[in-house]
Parts: structure tokens; sequence; C-alpha cells
């Protein structure tokens, strides 16, 4: 009895920790789990994953800053581990990666100023709750759409479709072209530059990646070899997630390290996980799934910023 | 001569029992509350000694307490609806709000303390919110009344009185209860006791509430020096996900 007794003492001492800059207290296992979860999808699906993690955390209880700042800091984690995984089966557009960077950079520096702007103003959980229902909304929808096709096409209809030519019309007209060996292609600069630019505001007012948007934009609007895409987009994803955590942690200092890796743990042993499932299961139904899951949480945030609070008042600290 | 010294005498003999002990003393269980790792709340225990009972003759005596937590600036914000969304409308400062208020006392505050005395020693938490600055003044009250709901929502301003536990009329202890989410810094007890609505006498004691060890570092870094606190999370990021990858691969 008295084993039991200090085993669940002790059991009570491993199940909550206290977050420094959170300043809350959180259930380890819960936070693991949340981490698991998506660790287990973004093994499923190789990309994304990441995306759903920082609204989990937003309903978990987590204030929206510290979820954003953190989640670029786990992401970096997550994302050097998807890079070692994929090393052995493909190739970096290492030039193409360089001006992502570039211009995912430059773009975290404006969203991170206008994240500080909008907690000044007290607009950030609004704008975070839009971003999120818009891209959600949008990204789940196409998923549900293109995972539908899938289920009921065959596959030699879908085949065909992938032949497609990317538009590249409007990319061959810009200026400063440039050849990029790797991917033996010729761009203009100014393409991977603002690509790398949105998604690098994205990074840092969401929380998100930014491989979502990027593998789609490197294949049909640079027109990359689809053997370079998914280590380029690593590169950059992990680059950028890396300045935007060393930027929030500098202007608005909600990046909660503890949170973060203890994310990070969990996401890794999910993805190992998500990995021998999709080996294993059909992919276009757990791509609806994944819609589905999307979808849902897009809904909730949707549902939650137009029905009455259930607080008319919010209080912080002042800055 | 032998009167003036007989008086001396007796006056001198008497003195120490004339000098009588200190009316009410109290003392923190806790005076240093250390957040570490495993904080998940406390409960904030005070006690003390009082020649105090409620059964007293010829009047009746009680115990009032009030404990505030450190002053600290906020900004309350009102939402409304706009194009069919909730967005933050109005807003109030407070330049100096108390982080946590909570009261204690022998019997319900209307019997044994008047509204005057109330206001006063700054009762109720009403007493103790200092007016916000807001752009429409007329909303002052609004606001007052929204921090509160929402502070005490969360634990942090308790509404309701806690009791005071008076042993034998001589001993006494009251708790306060303090989530998780309590601010970091030096709360201040203070304790009367009261006779027919007037204070006889008062005491105050200080209570210390602090981050301690790797939060207290964490906390700092991160405070102090931004620039390398966001690099080590980085590195310790990149350092798990590098690990774990190569270790899965074997």
């Amino acid at each position: 009895m008295l084993v039991i007794g200090k085993w669940r003492f002790f059991g009570q001492y491993l199940m909550q920790l206290y977050l420094p800059i959170a300043e809350l207290s959180v259930n380890v296992f819960v936070i693991l789990g949340l981490g698991g979860m998506v660790g287990v999808l973004s093994g499923m699906f190789g990309v994304g994953g990441g995306f759903l993690l920082t609204p989990l955390l937003i309903f978990y209880g987590i204030p929206p800053a510290v979820a954003v700042a953190s989640q670029a800091n786990q992401i970096a984690g997550s994302s050097i581990a998807g890079a070692v995984g994929h090393a052995r089966h493909g190739g970096i557009d290492k030039r193409m990666g360089l001006f992502l960077i570039l211009g995912g950079i430059v773009g975290a520096a404006i969203g991170t100023w206008l994240f500080k702007l909008l907690q000044t103003l007290g607009q950030l959980d609004l704008t975070i709750a839009i971003s999120y229902v818009i891209f959600l909304g949008g990204v789940g929808s196409l998923m549900l759409v293109e995972g539908v096709r899938a289920l009921r096409a065959n596959s030699s209809r879908r085949r065909r479709r992938k032949k497609k030519p990317p538009r590249d019309r409007l990319i061959r007209r810009l200026p400063f072209q440039v050849y990029f060996p790797e991917s033996k292609i010729v761009v203009s600069a100014l393409a991977p530059l603002l690509i790398g630019a949105v998604v690098g505001m994205l990074v840092a007012i969401m929380g998100v990646g930014g491989g979502f948007l990027m593998v789609p934009a490197m294949i049909y609007l640079l027109g990359m070899p689809t053997q370079v895409v998914i280590g380029t987009s690593l590169m950059q994803i992990i680059f950028v997630t890396a300045a935007v955590t060393i930027m929030h942690a500098i202007t608005t200092q909600s990046v909660d390290v503890m949170l973060a890796l203890l994310l990070l743990v969990g996401a890794v042993v999910g993805t190992r996980i998500g990995i021998r499932f999709g080996q294993k299961l059909k992919a276009e139904q757990l791509r609806v799934l994944l819609a589905i899951i999307v979808l849902s949480v897009a809904v909730k945030l949707g549902i939650d910023l137009v029905r009455t609070p259930s607080t008319l008042f919010s209080v912080v600290e002042a800055l | 001569m032998l009167r003036i010294i007989a008086a001396t005498l007796i006056s001198l003999l008497c003195a120490p029992s004339m000098a009588a002990a200190p009316p009410l003393v109290a003392d923190l269980a806790n005076p240093l509350v250390e957040i570490s790792y495993s904080f998940s709340g406390t409960q904030l225990l005070v006690f003390g000694a009082a020649e105090c009972s409620a059964e007293q003759t010829p009047s009746p005596c009680h115990l009032i307490a009030v404990m505030e937590g450190p002053p600290e600036p906020m900004v309350i914000r009102r939402k409304e609806k706009r194009s069919g969304l909730w967005v933050n409308g109005d807003t109030a400062l407070y330049p100096s709000a108390p982080g946590y208020y909570a009261y204690a006392a022998t019997a319900p505050l209307a019997s044994i303390a008047p509204a005057s005395l109330a206001r006063s020693l700054g009762l109720g938490i009403e007493s103790a919110l200092p007016a916000p600055e807001a752009a429409d003044p007329t909303l002052n009250e609004t606001f007052q009344a929204g921090l509160i709901e929402d502070r005490a929502s969360k634990g942090l301003y308790l509404k309701t009185a806690q009791p005071i536990i008076v042993r034998e009329g001589r001993l006494f202890r009251m708790s306060f209860p303090a989530p998780a989410t309590v601010p970091t810094g030096d709360y201040t007890i203070r304790i009367y006791t009261v006779i027919e609505g007037a204070v006889t006498a008062q005491t105050q004691q200080i209570l210390k509430v602090r981050k301690a060890g790797f939060e207290a570092f964490v906390t700092n870094a991160a405070q102090t020096h931004p620039l390398l606190y966001g690099i080590a999370s980085i590195v310790l990021a990149l350092g798990i996900g590098f690990t774990s990858a190569t270790l899965f691969e074997r």
C-alpha cells in the first residue's frame, strides 16, 4: 500500500509541469500527446501537421503569442529530423534554398514586427484566429477535394493530370533570371524571394512551418523537379523557423523553450509511428481523414470568432 | 523622602507587567513560496496570536485580514461585434492593480466593519482597485466590474471572505488559495483586530513568491539575454531533432 501511495505521489510530480514563460501549469502527458498526435499525422503524410498544433495549443489554454513562438522553435527541431530522414532519398537545390531563405528572413522580420504591433494593439489573438480559419479552411478544402477525387478516380486518370506543365509564363517575364543548376531550370530570382517572404511572414505570425505553401509553389510556380522539392523546402523551413524563434525571443520574449522541447519529443516519436502506419494503410483514405480533421479545427476557430464569447473582457499584463 | 523611594520602587516593580504583551502578532507558514517545475497552485497560510475572541465581554472582538499581491500594470479590453466578428474594442489601463487579492474575517464583514472602515482598510476588491485610465471615463465602472470578473474567474481575486479559525480565543489561522498563475513578487498581508467597528490593533507581514531553480533560470535568461536564449532554444531543438532522427535511422 505504501509503495502504491508513494508511486502516486511521485506520479503527481511527473504529471504537472510549470512552464516558466507561459506562466501556467500543464499536464506533461497532454503536451507529449499533442506533439505525438501531430507527429503521427506528419509521419503519415510526409509534410504538414505542424499547422494543427498551434490552434490545438491555443485550445488547451496556452496564450497565442507563446504558442506561435514556441511552435516555430519546435518545427525547427522536427524539420531537421525530417531532413535527416530525407537525405537518403532526394537532393537539395542549394541555390534555390538560399534565395528562399533570404526572402524568408525578410518576411520573418516583417511578420515579427507585425506580430508585436498587433500584440500592442490587442488584436493579435483575433489575427491569428482569422489567419488560421482562412489557412486551414483553404488547405482543408483543397485536401478534401483532392482526396475525394483520388478516391473516385482510377490511377491512369491521375497520372495524366500530373503531367500538366507548370504555369510559368508570368515568371518567365520577371527580371533577374537566374540559372539553378540542381533543378536545371531558369527562373527569376524574385520568385523564390517573394515566395520565401510570404512564407516567412506566415511562420512569424501563425507559427506554421510553411511547407504546405512552399511545396506546391515550388512544383507549380517554379517548376522544380520533385526529387529536390522536399529537401529544399525542409532546408528553408529549418532556417526560417530558427530565425523566427530568435526574432520572437528578442521582440516578444514569448518562446517557451520547455514547451517547445516537450512538444518536439512527442513529435519525433509520433513521426516514427506515423511513418509505420502510413506504410500500412491506404493513402487516399488517410488524406480525406486528415482533410476532415483540418476542416473541423477551422470550423471550431471560425465559430469561436462569431459566437458570443463566454466573457467579454480580456485582461493582460501591460507591456 | 521615604514615600518617594517607595513610589519609585513600586512603579519599577509594576513596570514589566504594565508593558503588556503585543495584542496581535502574526507569521507566515511559508514566507517564501518557490515556484518550481511541479508548481500547480498552493495555499498561503497565515497564523498568529491575538487576545481576541467573539465571546469576549463586554464587546466581541473580530479579526480581519487582507492579502494583496504585487501591483502590476494591466490592460483590460472589451470585445464588441464588428462586421460579424468579435474583436477587441474599448480598452482601459490600470497602471497599478494588485496581482492577487483576497481577504479573510472571523464573521461576515457587513456585521463587524462599517462601510467607511471597510473602504479605509481596502476591504473588498472594489475599494482596493484604483480608477483606470480609459479613453471613455463613463466606462470606468464597467471596466472595473470586468476586471474583477476576469481575475476572479482565474482565481486571482477572491470575492468571498476566507474563514479565520480562532482557537481558545488566542490562536488564529487562515489560508488563501493561490492558483498556478499567481504573479511573482512581494505579497502584503495586513491583519486587524476590530472591536465595535474600530481597529484596536494591526500587524503586517510580507510574503514572497519567486520562481526557483530551473524555472527562474529560464525566465531570467529569456528576459535578460533574449538573443542567447533564442539561439540556445534553437540549438537544443535542432540537437534533439537530429539526434532522434539518427538514432531511429539505425
